[in-house]
């Protein structure tokens, strides 16, 4: 090795190291615009992405470990009085469970007199959120399902509390989902008391959720609750989305400014519901692989 | 002012090795905590100290590693690392002639770079901007740069008693 050393370094060999990363520079930006609005590298990310898999998932086992431990060793007390909460809880479900029942039933009959077309029910699937994304500002969490799974781009994900987000990538046995929170997600939603409708986006501190281009004189007041409307067709109306928190008049000319925060806390290790929704229900994919619903926006503004 | 040098070439497995521990530390489940660019420091560590060895190709795949596993568009950190790499490269002779601290310092603007780079390409895209928080993490990473210097020189200082190459 001693012998055969190279030449001093004082003539580079190669290529030289400011042409080298013009090469890389000009890779990586055609690699952006690929990924952007051809979707050609698809398969690459796929690959790469189950490769990581194993390890990603070795990774967050002792954090796993320590949250079910957590869990396991909780007092009996605890248990003993979450258990007492739940059976209230469930009697006072049943109740409303029954009618729900009963409504149904009568609102399919009239829908049938009404010759309306049938309100569809929508298949689910449940799966645990198994940690965020590490990119710091879209709002992004990890499902442990994927499209082996029958998820796809679009679908709507929720939990007890409420909407939690939508399906923006996925690989074979993993999913990508935006939370409400998320600057670039975008849904309709209702105020029910007011029968106003909006649209619901995050505003980027990764806590709140903003309700854009509302009339000045909208009627609007802190602890109303935001709802989805449905009217874009992959939502099913009438689940809760976020709380108004906050609401600033505005000025002339300007809409007013209004912050409400999501219902659905989100935690690790929580199950979420991804609802399946029918592939020709899913509007056609925008042309920016990185913005769920861009349409809308563009839309509004005009 | 005495130059910071290598006592002895590291092996390949070690550079592996090293980069291989980078990237796990990377992929822990930070969440939202702006951790430090474990991944951009063993880079530039690296770039500064076997230049030929470690260059910007390695820094643009791994880069683009880092954006199937960061969930973000594929080349963004791609192009961040293959900057910061060749800035490193340009800086190394030069780098090597401050104390530790200065160096760090030194390279502070150069991870912040990076990270701006990220920034931009995703405010570009996607319109959105950053939250403070993330300008934390080039700080928390030049301020390893300290004991992550420390202690792989201390390890390629110390006397072997195999017959490894001596490089330099």
């Amino acid at each position: 090795m001693a012998l055969s050393q190279s030449p001093p370094p004082l003539f580079k060999q190669g290529l030289p190291a400011r042409l080298r990363m013009l090469i890389a520079v000009i890779a990586a930006i055609g690699m952006l615009y690929s990924d952007l609005h051809f979707g050609m590298l698809k398969p690459l990310r796929q690959g790469l992405a189950m490769v990581l898999y194993p390890i990603e998932q070795l990774l967050i086992l002792p954090r796993d470990g320590v949250i079910w431990f957590s869990r396991y060793a909780s007092a009996v007390s605890d248990l003993v009085g979450q258990r007492v909460t739940l059976e209230r809880k469930e009697i006072e479900n049943s109740d409303s469970l029954l009618q729900v029942e009963q409504l149904r039933i009568e609102n399919e009959s009239l829908r049938s007199l009404f010759d309306l077309r049938k309100s569809i029910k929508h298949k689910t699937i449940a799966a645990q959120i198994s940690h965020e994304t590490r990119d710091a500002f879209s709002n992004r969490i990890v499902i442990d399902r994927g499209s082996q799974h029958g998820l796809a781009p679009g679908h709507p994900v929720i939990n007890a509390q409420g909407v939690v987000g939508q399906v923006v990538r996925v690989s074979p046995i993993t999913a990508e989902v935006s939370l409400v929170t998320d600057p670039s997600l975008m849904i309709p939603v209702a105020l029910p008391r007011s029968g106003l409708r909006s649209l619901a986006s995050g505003t980027g501190d990764g806590q709140q959720v903003e309700l854009k281009y509302l009339n000045i004189n909208a009627e609007v007041e802190v602890g109303d609750v935001l709802v989805t409307s449905g009217l874009d067709g992959l939502y099913p109306s009438g689940l809760p989305v976020a709380k108004i928190n906050r609401v600033e008049r505005a000025g002339s000319g300007q809409f007013p400014r209004i912050t409400s925060t999501p219902v659905a806390p989100i935690g690790t290790l929580q199950h979420v519901l991804v609802i399946l929704i029918d592939q020709e229900l899913i509007p056609p994919a925008p042309r920016e692989l990185d913005r769920p619903i861009p349409k809308a926006r563009s839309e509004m503004n005009k | 002012m005495k130059r910071t040098m290598l006592g002895r070439a590291p092996t390949t497995s070690m550079i592996t090795g090293s980069i291989a521990v980078a990237f796990v530390l990377e992929m822990l489940p930070w969440g939202g905590f702006p951790a430090p660019d474990f991944l951009a420091l063993i880079l530039v560590f690296w770039n500064i100290f076997q230049p030929r060895r470690v260059g910007i190709a390695l820094a643009w795949l791994l880069g683009l590693l880092m954006d199937v596993h960061a969930g973000s568009l594929l080349g963004q950190h791609a192009l961040a690392y293959s900057i910061l790499s060749y800035g490193a490269i340009a800086l190394h002779r030069r780098l090597l002639w401050y104390s530790l601290a200065g160096q760090a310092l030194q390279l502070l603007p150069l991870f912040f770079l990076a990270k701006v780079i990220v920034v931009l390409v995703h405010l570009f895209f996607s319109g959105v901007g950053p939250i403070w928080t993330f300008f934390v993490s080039p700080l928390l990473t030049a301020a390893l740069w300290l004991p992550m210097t420390i202690g792989i020189l201390n390890r390629l200082n110390r006397p072997q008693s195999s017959t490894a190459a001596i490089g330099r």
